[in-house]
């Protein structure tokens, strides 16, 4: 990681602040949405109930009049505390043939913008950096000023991707630090054993903290659009591997879709949104889903 | 044309294709790398799927096994060899014209149309052939040989004037002969006299034994430096339907003229075939004849069909020239006889016809022969010229009524067999029936007593035709006869038109021939029952009537013998007599006949009925003459070339080394695989770079 000192680094951040602000310019207006139950907090939809909602929340005169239990689902104005989670594991930086950016630029852009437009709106925003090099994980507390936003933007500048993000030890952290009323928001390729993943997004379920999983990946990747054999490799100690992508396509196709599944099911179990985040499309959609958490 | 390689061992090199291909599966590790970020995904997948290859590159695959192929065939040395005669300046220079004008040259190469002539194979050789001549440089000496039925040379020698050779050429026609072409390149062969020359063969080269008849004159050819040049001259899918037999046999009604029908094409035929019977009664059928197979087919011939020679005719196209088949036909049903009995007695044996009747039909009608019609002197109302062929008069008292309807019968070409008896009166004979009786009746007389055996007989000439088959036995049976009273005749001069055929002992005619107009009367002078002789009792009896009844024309269609031939190959017929006036008619006319002894030979020329007969005598032969059968086969199992190729393939063969072709082919595409390969090597650096 460079210092934020660096002038590279600071060209860099300008540059990630100006398209981050081009971003969210188009979502000024916008109002940020959370799932956090409030008393006396505006109406926002209703849901089926499951298991672990709150009883309380159930609108009752609605099952008065049908056989089925809904949830109110209320939001407000709040100021929560916004945890903005990077992984910058080295593989995060994987090229992308078809547009400029890899997996992490797009990651930093979705995060940056997020970081703008919510510190408009009075919300306190931090950043935990996964990976990147460092021994131990980069941790921007939840602060409202300007400069705060600027030493984030800076920060970021300065991460190069590299190592591994530990994801599941991220959420833990995440859980132990984070109080009831703060957004959790992860950009990462995912590409990890998801395995311990489960308990510590539980915990922050427990917590009430609302977490929302940007997946940013590359859907050429994924399709495995490659025409010659190639040998592919992990910056992430996992090795070279020679494939010949046509015989394979369909088969790791299968793979890509069970994982994908395997996630969004993994994160509805925890109460948590999975946002799909390819690198191939435009930023402004995944951008508005985050914020509105649906 | 065939590949010959001359190193076979080579090809064991082939195994080397295989290094391609081994090489394209087990190649090295791609050498383009790249940052994967979902490799973790990749790993997911079991190890056999990840290992998973394709063969890369089809393109310089594909050009490199070609490559290796290449070189080992040109390893193998590879020659090109197909059959070929060359021939050189001096072999032009004197040049021997076969040309094929045997029967199946007559099949069609290309339908002209309605109004048009086809164009034939022999049409289209003689024309080719003429264009040859006329293209020839002055000083070529130009031979012209024929090979129908038996070859011939049309120039005892080789001549420099083409004018003549065009017109030889152009004034041949088609005939009917088989194709003998073993002996025209044997003309052909002593036409250039052993010092060399080219031979020029138009034909269609058809038939089953025609080429390979010719392996000995092909082995003398190249002997003797001769050059052989086939101008195969046929259509592409020749087509031909010919009948092939044709036989009669009994059967429901008249019988049946069963036939075969082949269809020597390459595709299924319907056919329209008629049977033509010797009266001119045509019969119609269709037949589907599969390809290069046989169809069987039968006509029904009505219950009484005049004998004679009839035919199948088939309707096609494809040869023409073989669309008849000749077969002899007997005659059919009875011929009827009418009788007029001058006595009937009151039981059937008391009957003047008694014995005559029996005789003129000793087996019914069913086996053929003779029908009789028995009727008294009023009956003649019933003789109908188109059934009766033959009236007999036995014994009638008055025939005055009678001889108007005999003297027109007679002159029409009728027989009249007149006997007579006791109720006989020689006036009322002689006025009634003088312009058909061969003279006047004079008296009955009683030759010999009661108790006496009676007159013998004798036969003034044996050679006449109701005695000539008796001449080498059975004559002594008419010295037998004996007669006691006879009408004596008027003396009459004996000619052609009247003549004696059997006399008493004391030369008194007992049977007179009497010719009338188209039409012939035997006159009897005594009686055709046992009552004034023993004529009906005598085993010459059946016989004499049955002859006496052909002559006078009762089984016109079933005289003679009867043979089959066929053309371009001699018939020898023997006869007992002397065949010094006996001719032979065929369909183009008299046929030139050879006459040895008491034989006669002919080789007819064209397919049809040839009649063998005395000059304005009845038949004595009739030959049905059908095309050899040989020429209806439009089929060319070996081609003339090839066969002289295979007996001599120095003289005959040409000879293509194709070695260079595919060394040089093999380095071409050595250097586009690797140019190629270089290529793609390029690309993938550009790539990884």
């Amino acid at each position: 990681m460079n210092t934020v000192w660096d002038p590279e680094t600071v060209a860099r951040a300008a540059r990630i602040q100006l398209r981050a602000r081009e971003l969210a310019w188009g979502y000024r207006g916008g109002q940020h949405a959370s799932k956090r139950v409030s008393k006396g907090i505006e109406f926002m939809d209703t849901k089926e109930y499951a298991p672990g909602d709150p009883i309380r929340d159930i609108d009752w005169r609605v099952a008065a009049r049908s056989d089925r239990l809904v949830i109110r689902r209320q939001v407000a104005e709040t100021d929560l505390k916004i945890f903005l989670v990077l992984d910058a594991s080295a593989d995060m930086n994987a090229p992308s043939d078809s547009i400029a950016d890899s997996p992490f630029d797009r990651a930093v852009l979705l995060l940056a913008s997020l970081a703008i437009l919510l510190q408009r709106r009075g919300n306190a925003v931090g950043l935990l950096v996964l990976g990147g090099g460092e021994s131990e994980s980069v941790y921007l507390p939840p602060k409202r000023s300007k400069t705060h936003l600027s030493l984030l933007m800076t920060t970021l500048a300065a991460i190069e991707p590299s190592g591994r993000a530990q994801i599941a030890d991220g959420l833990s952290f995440c859980a132990q630090h984070f109080n009831a009323r703060s957004l959790c928001v992860v950009f990462s390729d995912l590409m990890e054993d998801n395995s311990e993943w489960p308990r510590a997004l539980n915990a922050l379920a427990a917590r009430h903290v609302d977490v929302r999983m940007a997946h940013v990946y590359s859907e050429k990747e994924f399709e495995l659009d490659f025409e010659k054999p190639i040998q592919f490799y992990s910056q992430e100690g996992l090795g070279l591997l020679p494939v010949d992508p046509e015989a394979i396509r369909e088969a790791f196709a299968e793979v890509c879709s069970a994982y994908k599944l395997e996630l969004v099911q993994q994160f509805s179990n925890s109460r948590g949104l999975y946002v799909p985040c390819p690198i191939e499309y435009a930023p402004g959609e995944a951008l508005i889903r985050l914020l509105r958490g649906v | 044309m065939n590949l010959l390689w001359l190193t076979p061992l080579a090809a064991s090199l082939m195994f080397f294709v295989f290094g391609p291909l081994i090489a394209h599966l087990f190649r090295q590790p791609p050498s383009q790398k790249r940052h994967f970020g979902a490799m973790m995904l990749l790993l997911r997948l079991p190890k056999q799927l990840r290992r998973r290859r394709r063969i890369q590159d089809w393109l310089l695959l594909v050009l490199r096994i070609l490559c290796i192929m290449l070189f080992v065939m040109a390893a193998l040395q590879p020659v090109l060899r197909w059959p070929e005669s060359n021939t050189d300046l001096e072999q032009a220079k004197r040049m021997v014209f076969i040309l094929d004008d045997s029967l199946s040259m007559d099949h069609v190469v290309e339908a002209k149309g309605l109004n048009l002539d086809d164009q034939t194979a022999f049409t289209t050789a003689r024309s080719a052939m003429v264009e040859q001549v006329k293209s020839l440089p002055e000083g070529v000496e130009i031979g012209l040989v024929l090979t129908a039925g038996e070859a011939k040379t049309l120039t005892p020698e080789l001549k420099s004037d083409r004018a003549e050779i065009m017109t030889l050429i152009t004034e041949r026609s088609q005939q009917f002969g088989d194709t003998d072409l073993a002996g025209a390149l044997k003309q052909a062969r002593r036409l250039l006299d052993g010092r060399g020359g080219s031979i020029h063969v138009y034909s269609d080269e058809a038939g089953l034994g025609t080429v390979s008849a010719c392996e000995e004159e092909l082995s003398l050819l190249a002997s003797q430096k001769a050059a052989l040049v086939p101008h195969l001259t046929r259509a592409e899918r020749p087509q031909n339907v010919a009948v092939v037999s044709a036989v009669y046999g009994e059967g429901v009604e008249g019988g049946s003229v069963r036939f075969e029908l082949r269809n020597y094409g390459e595709s299924d035929r319907e056919v329209t075939t008629t049977a033509i019977l010797p009266d001119g009664t045509e019969i119609n059928t269709f037949v589907t004849v599969p390809a290069g197979g046989l169809s069987e087919e039968m006509v029904t011939v009505p219950r009484i069909t005049e004998g004679g020679i009839g035919s199948i005719r088939v309707d096609d196209d494809g040869l023409k020239s073989d669309n008849l088949f000749y077969f002899q036909l007997p005659q059919i049903g009875a011929a009827r006889v009418l009788l007029i009995d001058g006595e009937p007695g009151a039981t059937t044996s008391d009957s003047e016809i008694y014995y005559l009747e029996r005789a003129i039909s000793p087996w019914g009608s069913n086996r053929g022969g003779a029908l009789p019609d028995v009727v008294g002197e009023t009956g003649i109302a019933l003789l109908n010229r188109e059934t009766h062929r033959v009236v007999f008069m036995a014994n009638i008292g008055n025939p005055a009524s009678l001889a108007p309807t005999l003297t027109a019968f007679v002159r029409d070409g009728g027989g009249l067999f007149v006997s007579l008896g006791d109720n006989v009166t020689v006036e009322r004979y002689n006025s009634a029936l003088s312009d058909i009786l061969p003279t006047q009746l004079r008296a009955l007389e009683q030759v010999s007593h009661a108790q006496e055996k009676g007159k013998g007989t004798r036969i003034p000439d044996v050679e006449h035709p109701i005695f000539s088959p008796y001449k080498r036995g059975g004559l002594s049976g008419f010295s037998q006869l004996r007669f006691k009273s006879i009408f004596s005749v008027e003396p009459f001069d004996t000619n052609d038109r009247s003549k004696v055929l059997l006399e008493l002992d004391n030369g008194m005619p007992l049977l007179i021939e009497h010719n009338v107009g188209q039409g012939k009367v035997y006159l009897l002078t005594s009686t055709i029952d046992d009552e004034w002789g023993n004529l009906p009792l005598q085993a010459t009896f059946l016989p004499l009537i049955q002859r006496s009844i052909a002559q006078l024309g009762g089984a016109s269609g079933s005289g003679g013998q009867r043979i089959k031939g066929l053309v371009d190959e001699p018939i020898r017929l023997d006869f007992g007599g002397s065949v010094v006036d006996l001719v032979v008619d065929g369909p183009a006319g008299p046929v030139f006949t050879q006459k040895q002894g008491n034989s006669i030979v002919f080789t007819p020329a064209v397919p049809g009925a040839h009649i063998v007969h005395a000059k304005g005598g009845p038949p004595l032969a009739q030959a049905a003459v059908n095309i050899n059968p040989d020429e209806s086969v439009i089929e060319r199992p070996q081609g003339l070339l090839e066969t002289a190729a295979a007996i001599e393939p120095e003289a005959f063969t040409k000879r293509v080394p194709l070695f260079p072709y595919f060394l040089w082919l093999a380095l071409a595409l050595f250097a586009l695989q690797a140019w190629l390969a270089w290529h793609n090597q390029e690309d993938s650096d550009v790539v990884h770079a």
